[in-house]
């Protein structure tokens, strides 16, 4: 059975993941603090190999006033200059890549809660397989007693939450299944669409089916194979 | 225009699976060509052959694989000029390298860029577009393109003149690098076209956040603007020869370059055409998803 709200979910989810994927993955490693004393640790690194090689270019350049002037006191001055430019540089360097760490760390993290929102979107939509529960007449009257609510398991607390199923719920007649309008894309079509079924309609997941009109949709999809288990 | 900008939106849309690797292609043949063309002392590395092969395979590699592979031709030319010049340009690339990595700055390709079109004189380009799209940060590729612009145009004048000879005065081969390092690391063009650029990107990229009509194009003028003022005031600072109407061709070209960039790029997202596989329990999904592209005609229906 395909449902192409969830296939439309799956896409998204998928370039969303090509996309952002990197930026949220390098993040995720990481609490915030630990994320941003890597990058300072880093670009301390980095800036330090520059400075040693900048510093040897200028020392080359001005090899000729460094030999003429090459003493005691000179070379403290020297040094002293050395390490104060060193240090000013080292605290811009820290403040650049504490806020640039923090900027992004913060970004990407928005970009994986909304990422982890839709995967529990599609998570919950797997779970209640299209929310088409797939009852007998007698299990039907525990639906309608309940209103037609079903329970969900909560990751973040913990607990379970009674929601309505966001489809409606095909009642199987004794066992017998109903194929929906078109029937499925996954098997052969044989029969006409049957126009007179009270569960067509009722039967559809949100979306429709993915063999009905897609032009919308913009999702081509190329193939889709079943997995060999 | 809107028309142009559509089509080429529709176009690039269904066929992005081979504009973007012949794009890359041809960006990398044009970039390893400069060098060759400018520096070619390795027989091996000048052959066209080696260009187009090198070319092909950086199609296949991400953007980055260009400027990695524009500084080793760099090198490879270097070493076949001479070994002291080969020295000089090692610690060039190096210093490149390491300042890209402190700043994590991204958008690497700009480094072999910023040559190629120093070469074709119209530079003017790069700061601007740098500015209105790809952010602050693109100051540091800008830069570092700038500087090995300077390399190479260094390494073509200097690789026949540089034979230090070994074994010579310490003293005497010391003031030789000296001489050969400060050729490069003294010229005072350099500082001032870096500062020009960068100031150039600041002011494009801060014009263009801000909200009003037409900030773009506002953006592109005031960055030309900027790129005359701050290279006047620089000339004039280290009063050195300056020539305006030198500039002005370049100037006039970039600019007008830079508003094609906008009429064709401002407020378009050039969405690629995506090719999924992902599966579930049941299923295993090949998907191709494609841009909804939506004309003037529908939007004012």
């Amino acid at each position: 059975m395909l449902n192409v709200e969830k296939i439309r979910l799956m896409v998204q989810l998928s370039i969303y993941e090509k996309k952002e994927g990197k930026g949220i993955i390098e993040t995720s490693k990481y609490f915030k603090g630990d994320y941003i004393s890597r990058g300072i640790l880093t670009a301390s690194i980095y800036y330090t190999l520059c400075f040693i090689v900048i510093g040897i270019i200028l020392a080359i350049v001005n090899i000729e006033e460094v030999l003429l002037h090459l003493n005691i006191p000179f070379i403290m001055a020297s040094l002293h200059t050395i390490l104060y430019v060193y240090l000013a540089g080292m605290v811009i360097i820290i403040l650049g890549s504490y806020i640039r760490c923090s900027l992004s760390y913060d970004n990407a993290h928005r970009k994986s809660l909304f990422y982890t929102a839709k995967l529990d979107k599609l998570l919950r939509m797997q779970e209640n397989e299209f929310d088409y529960i797939d009852v007998t007449k007698d299990e039907a009257e525990y639906y309608r007693e309940t209103g037609g609510r079903i329970r969900i398991y909560d990751d973040v607390h913990n607990t379970w939450e009674s929601v309505h199923p966001q489809f409606h719920t095909f009642v199987k007649d004794d066992g017998t299944s109903v194929d929906p309008e078109g029937g499925w894309l996954d098997d052969p079509i044989v029969e006409p669409p049957r126009e007179s079924s009270s569960y067509n309609k009722k039967g559809e997941p949100q979306g429709g089916w993915l063999d009905e009109d897609m032009d919308d949709d913009s999702i081509d999809v190329l193939n889709i194979r079943k997995r060999d288990k | 225009m809107i028309r142009v900008r559509e089509s080429l939106q529709k176009f690039y849309t269904e066929n992005d699976y081979w504009v973007l690797p012949v794009i890359k292609a041809v960006t990398a043949f044009l970039c390893f060509f400069t060098v060759n063309s400018n520096i070619g002392y390795s027989d091996m590395l000048s052959n066209p052959l080696i260009c187009i092969a090198a070319s092909i395979l950086c199609s296949f590699l991400p953007w980055t694989c260009i400027p990695v592979f524009f500084g080793m031709l760099i090198l490879g030319n270097a070493y076949a000029g001479s070994l002291e010049i080969f020295l000089v340009a090692g610690i060039v690339l190096l210093l490149a390298a390491l300042i890209q990595s402190t700043f994590r700055a991204g958008n690497a390709i700009l480094i072999a860029l910023v040559p190629l079109f120093f070469y074709i004189h119209i530079p003017y380009v790069i700061p601007i577009i740098a500015g209105l799209s790809l952010g602050l940060m693109s100051t540091v590729p800008v830069s570092i393109g700038v500087m090995l612009y300077y390399l190479i145009e260094y390494i073509s004048v200097n690789a026949s003149l540089s034979k230090i000879a070994i074994g010579t005065d310490i003293t005497a081969m010391a003031t030789a690098y000296a001489g050969l390092f400060g050729n490069l690391f003294k010229d005072k063009e350099i500082i001032i076209t870096m500062a020009a650029f960068a100031f150039c990107i600041v002011i494009v990229f801060i014009i263009s956040q801000i909200s009003f009509e037409s900030n773009w194009i506002v953006a592109v003028i005031a960055g030309v603007i900027s790129i005359i003022i701050v290279s006047v005031c620089g000339y004039m600072h280290f009063e050195l020869d300056f020539s305006f109407w030198g500039i002005l061709p370049g100037l006039i070209v970039s600019c007008l370059i830079s508003l094609l960039y906008v009429f064709a790029f401002h407020a378009v997202d050039y969405q690629r055409t995506e090719r999924l596989r992902f599966e579930d329990d049941d299923y295993i999904y090949y998907v191709k998803a494609i841009p909804k592209l939506k004309s003037l005609d529908e939007d004012e229906n």
